[in-house]
């Protein structure tokens, strides 16, 4: 052991001041306020598991629930993974010629859908029957990794079309105790999404919001992400793409440090008719105005292919493109007209925001820039590879500590766009 | 299970708070000083460290394992603050001066040390803080980053090489 090198840590460690009376009042006073808050969301928890209860109480005794009597596409209640009367006859074509098991069971498509959606490990789901009348059921699904403090999530399920031991179950409903959500139609196609959650575990927690339509969150109708710095959030004016019915899935999942999946909300919303688009929705949601508008104005232009356009949008004296800066871009754009293509791909992601000192908010596209990506996510892994990287590639990136290296591209809290860099470093 | 949890969170009653913080706190900004080289930041991140350790921890009549969960925040903290500020910092050290450059040949030794120390990747750098000013065994230092002792190993040997590199007048005692 060097003693040296010890000495020396001692000594620079000695360098760091400590006023407990300074520090420690803030300090406790959060700490109170946050086991203050913990507290009531175990009891929210407990209120939860009550009103689960009742609920399955309700679905035995309540003599309104009408019998089924095949699917309906007006009134199609499925959320997940059929969405639609003809990809719930698709299902039930499988399930008839013996494939797809777990799916006529309600405890089997609850895991499903956790190692499906949430992503977790088969071997970590644990599913619990906790009601079944007949074609509804309620499931309680937790993970085995988690511990007894994360509380299990309550999925409602249904036989939408055929009933009985072959009928193929659907969700049409998932709910955790750890988020309290409300969704608001701002106008046709931007929704608002606020509320709380009961506790933030290991910190860097994050809301994802992903909305949907059939088994997957591809193609994305409507993303965003908000970093927890407290137990609220609040995404605002988030795009969503139509859909052909004008219904689509939201999920909304509480992710942790690791990016594993705590809890999640799954709730059906309204979107605006017409076909789904392969491409996803620039997404301005939550945005300041100025960002918002700028955003939108160098997506149109670089999706127009109009480099005279996008370079009316920047200032060539503070303006950087990859290494160089204070020169105009837009001779290297002309000639490489693909870099107009990362920027289309990139703003068409979530966004992500931080303090940079000395400048104010930095808004960035793509969210990955704050990725840590030793925790990285599927839908990341996806995003990266839709930005052309290999899984080998993605690999490097994760050994070498590097975090994100791929295109990304800034706007200031005052709605200048500061950069589009393409290059790693 | 619920009800349990709620009943431990009731357990901790709050002059343990102040009583664990008045016993953890200086090693923790030292830690975390170390860990980050900016007092702020340290500061900033004990603060943090503390909120999320007294909120989630049940048993407070362990201190010990208080300490073992409050150093694992802290260095988790510095990681992922450190990934988080990496890329942006990057970019702008490339369009400003160097202004970090040493200003002179009479730097402090200790003063070369936090910066050879800022120039290791944060898992290296908080390994090293672990095996050489927590003193902890490569198994305790395995368990405080939550990586296997394989890694540790690895982690040190690659920060002492660099530490070597940064610091060449250092007289190293295993040389």
């Amino acid at each position: 052991m060097d003693t040296r090198l010890r000495n020396l840590l001692h000594d620079l460690a000695s360098e760091m001041p400590v006023e407990l009376e300074r520090s420690g009042r803030p300090t406790l006073r959060r700490a109170r306020r946050r086991r203050a808050v913990g507290a009531a969301g175990a009891a929210v928890a407990v209120v939860a598991f009550v009103a689960v209860g009742v609920s399955a109480l309700r679905l035995v005794s309540d003599p309104t629930v009408p019998a089924t009597t095949g699917p309906n596409p007006a009134t199609f209640a499925g959320l997940w993974p059929e969405t639609s009367p003809e990809m719930l006859e698709t299902a039930q074509e499988e399930i008839d010629q013996a494939h797809m098991p777990l799916r006529t069971t309600p405890d089997g498509t609850a895991s499903l859908l956790a190692t499906n959606l949430l992503d977790w490990e088969p071997t970590d789901v644990r599913a619990e029957t906790l009601a079944v009348d007949g074609d509804e059921a309620i499931v309680a699904i937790s993970n085995r990794t988690l511990g007894d403090q994360v509380p299990p999530m309550t999925v409602e399920l249904r036989q939408l079309g055929e009933t009985g031991p072959n009928g193929v179950w659907s969700v049409v409903g998932v709910s955790t105790p750890l988020i309290e959500d409300e969704v608001t139609e701002v106008r046709p196609g931007v929704i608002d999404v606020s509320g709380s959650v009961t506790d933030l575990f290991d910190g860097e927690e994050m809301i994802d919001l992903n909305v949907f339509d059939g088994a997957t969150l591809v193609p994305p109708l409507g993303r965003a992400r908000y970093q927890l710095t407290d137990e609220t959030f609040a995404l605002s004016e988030v795009d969503v793409s139509p859909t052909p019915d004008g219904r689509a899935t939201l999920l909304l999942t509480m992710r942790d440090a690791t990016g594993t999946s705590l809890g999640a909300v799954m709730v059906p919303i309204q979107t605006p008719v017409g076909e789904i688009s392969e491409q996803g929705p620039y997404t301005s949601g939550g945005l300041p105005p100025d960002v918002a508008v700028m955003g939108q104005r160098i997506y149109d232009a670089a999706r127009a292919g109009d480099v005279d356009g996008l370079g009316e949008l920047l200032d060539p004296m503070t303006f950087i493109y990859n290494m160089s800066d204070g020169s105009d871009p837009t001779p290297e754009w002309r000639e490489n007209p693909s870099e107009l293509d990362l920027m289309v791909a990139i703003l068409e992601m979530p966004w992500t925001s931080r303090e940079i000192e000395g400048e104010g908010t930095f808004y960035f596209w793509p969210y990955l820039v704050n990725s840590d990506l030793d925790a990285l996510i599927p839908e990341e892994r996806e995003d990266l590879k839709s930005l052309g990287y290999t899984d080998e590639e993605i690999q490097l990136m994760i050994d070498g500590g590097t975090g994100y290296q791929g295109p990304r591209l800034a706007i200031d809290e005052n709605g200048e766009w500061r950069n589009f860099i393409t290059v790693g470093e | 299970m619920v009800l349990t949890v709620e009943r431990r969170r009731q357990a901790a009653s709050q002059g343990g708070l102040d009583d664990l913080y008045r016993a953890h706190a200086p090693e923790a900004l030292r830690l975390a000083y170390l860990l980050t080289g900016e007092r702020a930041q340290a500061e900033d991140l004990v603060q943090d460290a503390f909120v999320k350790v007294l909120g989630r921890f049940h048993d407070l009549r362990n201190r010990d394992a208080f300490w073992w969960y409050l150093r694992r925040t802290i260095v988790n903290l510095a990681r992922s603050q450190f990934r988080r500020r990496k890329v942006e910092r990057a970019w702008f050290d490339r369009q400003r001066p160097d202004e970090t450059a040493p200003a002179g040949e009479d730097l402090a030794e200790r003063d070369r040390l936090q910066r050879a120390l800022m120039t290791l990747r944060p898992e290296q750098r908080a390994a090293i803080v672990m095996r050489f000013y927590e003193d902890l065994s490569e198994a305790d230092t395995a368990q405080a980053l939550g990586v296997a002792v394989g890694t540790v190993k690895s982690l040190v040997s690659r920060g002492m090489d660099r530490l070597r590199a940064e610091l060449p007048e250092h007289r190293w005692e295993d040389e």
